[in-house]
């Protein structure tokens, strides 16, 4: 249905560069049918979710920048101009690399809702550049000049960029309201008769009908693989390398989601986590409606009907109050770290050993990088972090919530337990926690932007030119650029390689960390935020330098 | 600006045509003296600022560089709005790119039209001319005949890679978007009546008879 759309090629790419071609495969295939992405609607002849989410876009400036719509208006620079490979391709090729990497990071955990937010964050923060540029220029802006450098680190960035994903939730503009992809209605029917166990599994996670809808012929294996990952994805895991759909259903099939279900509404009182998990999920569920009432839950319920009877209207189909309020609060305290800590969750979630095993050498790999890249940058860097945020709250909160989220969803399963205590204490050795930390906060953005900026725009000799600016303001180290540049996935490798980790962190970083750090997190998380820490000291240097040379 | 006596026109110009042909590597060697080989789909529209001297008076191209995939057909429509003129592109190496430039220009005269009810300057862009012209050299004598028959200002074999004939085709395609201006202000006054009532006239009496 969907078939080979322009576009979709660089996606893989991107996911090729961290996944073995299987993995990548089931990646691409998750990211275009689960509920949370759903990103066959961007592609199917039409463009119907590309549509409805630049009408959206068009509402939130609107609402939230109207000058700066009244200028883009006035210059003809339409939506379907500059946000078309925002949103196809969230962000690839519109970004400098690094904060690319990050905004996948943040997608494949949040799913599209991140789209709109960082279209507006785009927006918002450039807002006073934009309203002085004509047609042309505002085209180059966009689209060549933010991709070289987003003028702001990338740390400070994703900062924003959570800012406005709290900011749309809360005046419900976060998504449009409108059930995603086309074909629900056709999935929803054959899904309820199926088996009880298959039917409640897609219940919860939304995902199920978008995957039958689009794939009639594998239905079985869809819908648990789909369900499967959604449960990922909930747990701040990216869904994506789900490689077995086989092993994935038989895990899936017994019916862990139900015991996720119940537990949504009380969970927001235990911790802050589980609530935007299970926010996450009614909202995710608009798109479906017919299923959710079905099941009659009572947060998904009410607002699924509307959404269906009425889809254009956005805003109050369907929003979970209580849920709602409380993810808000919860999220912001989340968001500091939302993008690293995916990876290290996903391990945990996994209940198949094998295909932990598989999975894991490339999301290490992927993580390594980012670890690598912010590594050896952060110390330079460091100060920025600390500026940006109140440095000790966000950290020691976000890894504390993410392990919260992590253990809610999989005491509830019940074939969960085995591999959750499986992967997370054979799994998450204290390496890969540390890494994950460590990436976030270091801004590494600045040594890998240029490598990777370079690479990916020969033509564009501004670019290296740019990129050597920064690197002079912002110090990072030579070594950083051509290792990005020969070969991504070679790169990769090496930053991949567990020794390299531990060793430059834990000598000079791990004392000051202490501090910042609570106790309580865990043995694990605690050193990796150590070097953070560290980290966000050096990088203040790093940040007042590009912002003052904007 | 205009106040100057030193006049500035702007055109925007639609580069057209199957996908693969070499519409963004044109606009990239036309607008940035350069090229790369490596491809890289156009996703959506695109579009380049080229500023030309023209008798002592500047002129502003807007190249609108528009995905060639069929799926983008619908999206991508909605920028042929205003345009003044065209290239059509195809791939000399790929006969396929080339049966396709009468449905590109069809499209285009079907969605398109200057205020005077005439189709736009359309100029065809044979390119990838140093990958070897069989497909050229066996319709060369009809390629003239080709553009008459379908409305093309003219033609040039290009290569975007090599620079051939590129500045030439765009200087072909202005001085004839210019002259349509010029023909354009000239009959602007009656232009207002004749049009509309052709158009009125066309269109109740057919819907009318196939509505019944």
């Amino acid at each position: 249905e969907v078939s080979y759309c322009q576009g979709m090629s660089q996606i893989a790419a991107i996911l090729l560069m961290y996944l073995n071609e299987e993995d990548a495969f089931w990646a691409l295939s998750q990211l275009l049918t689960n509920a949370k992405h759903a990103m066959h609607g961007f592609f199917i002849p039409g463009f119907p979710k590309l549509h409805r989410f630049q009408a959206h876009h068009e509402l939130i400036l609107s609402k939230m920048l109207p000058k700066l719509k009244k200028h883009l208006d006035k210059e003809q620079m339409t939506t379907g101009i500059y946000t078309t490979k925002w949103f196809l391709q969230c962000f690839i090729d519109r970004t400098p690399f690094t904060l690319t990497l990050r905004l996948w990071d943040i997608y494949i955990l949040e799913g599209e809702k991140m789209l709109t937010a960082m279209a507006y964050t785009t927006l918002k923060l450039h807002k006073k550049r934009l309203q002085k540029l004509q047609l042309e220029d505002l085209r180059e802006f966009l689209q060549e000049q933010l991709a070289v450098s987003f003028f702001l680190p990338d740390d400070a960035v994703i900062e924003q960029l959570q800012a406005a994903m709290s900011e749309l939730r809360t005046k419900s503009d976060e998504l449009p309201k409108i059930p995603l992809g086309q074909e629900r209605p056709v999935t929803l029917l054959p899904l309820q008769p199926d088996s009880p166990l298959e039917v409640k599994i897609n219940l919860q996670p939304h995902s199920q009908p978008n995957t039958e809808t689009q794939q009639t012929d594998g239905v079985t294996l869809h819908q648990t693989s789909s369900p499967a990952e959604l449960q990922d994805s909930r747990a701040n895991t990216p869904s994506l390398p789900s490689p077995d759909p086989v092993v994935v259903h038989t895990q899936r099939t017994p019916s862990p989601i139900r015991p996720y279900r119940a537990p949504p509404l009380p969970p927001k009182a235990d911790k802050p986590c589980a609530g935007v998990g299970l926010v996450r999920d009614v909202k995710e569920p608009l798109p479906e409606c017919s299923q959710a009432e079905d099941r009659g839950e009572p947060v998904s319920q009410p607002a699924d009907p509307e959404a269906k009877e009425e889809p254009v209207d956005w805003p109050p189909p369907y929003e979970p109050p209580a849920l709602d309020i409380l993810a808000m609060q919860t999220e912001e305290d989340m968001m500091d770290l939302p993008d690293l800590p995916p990876p290290p969750l996903f391990y945990p979630e996994q209940n198949d050993p094998t295909d932990l095993d598989r999975v894991s050498p490339c999301l290490r790999a992927g993580t390594g990088q980012d670890t690598r890249r912010r590594s050896p940058s952060p110390r330079s860097a460091s100060p920025l972090v600390t500026k940006m945020k109140p440095s000790p709250k966000p950290p020691p909160k976000s890894p504390a919530s993410l392990y919260v989220t992590h253990k809610k969803p999989l005491p509830s399963k019940p074939s969960s337990p085995h591999a959750f205590s499986s992967t997370s204490s054979p799994r998450l050795p204290p390496p890969k926690p540390t890494k994950f930390p460590v990436s976030l906060y270091v801004p590494a953005s600045v040594g890998d932007r240029r490598p990777s900026n370079t690479s990916q725009y020969d033509n564009l000799s501004e670019v290296d030119e740019d990129d050597r600016y920064l690197e002079r303001l912002l110090g990072s180290t030579p070594e950083e650029v051509p290792s990005m540049h020969g070969n991504p996935l070679h790169a990769i490798n090496r930053d991949y390689d567990p020794a390299l980790y531990p060793l430059p962190p834990p000598p000079v970083l791990i004392p000051p960390s202490p501090s910042p750090v609570p106790p309580s997190l865990c043995a694990l998380p605690s050193l990796p935020q150590e070097p953070e820490y560290e980290g966000e000291d050096s990088w203040g240097g790093g940040l007042h330098h590009p912002p003052s040379t904007t | 600006m205009q106040n100057n006596h030193h006049k500035e026109h702007l055109y925007k110009i639609l580069v057209i045509g199957d996908l693969g042909v070499g519409k963004t590597s044109i606009i990239k060697r036309y607008v940035h003296h350069n090229f790369s080989p490596n491809y890289r789909a156009t996703i959506g529209v695109d579009f380049a600022l080229k500023v030309l001297n023209w008798d002592q008076e500047t002129v502003r191209l807007q190249l609108w560089d528009i995905a060639g995939q069929e799926r983008f057909g619908n999206m991508t429509r909605v920028y042929y709005r205003e345009a003044m003129g065209a290239f059509i592109v195809f791939d000399v190496t790929r006969p396929a790119s080339f049966e396709a430039v009468t449905k590109w220009k069809e499209d285009l005269d079907s969605k398109l039209t200057l205020a005077n009810g005439k189709h736009v300057a359309t100029v065809l862009l044979a390119n990838k001319c140093d990958q070897g012209r069989d497909v050229l050299t066996n319709n060369g004598i009809k390629m003239e005949q080709f553009c008459q028959e379908n409305g093309f200002v003219g033609w040039y074999e290009t290569s975007a890679k090599e620079n051939i004939n590129i500045d030439e085709a765009a200087n072909c395609l202005v001085k004839h978007i210019i002259a349509s201006e010029k023909d354009m202000l000239q009959s602007e006054v009656p232009d207002t009546i004749t049009p509309q009532l052709e158009k009125d006239k066309g269109g109740t009496c057919s819907s009318c008879f196939r509505a019944q």
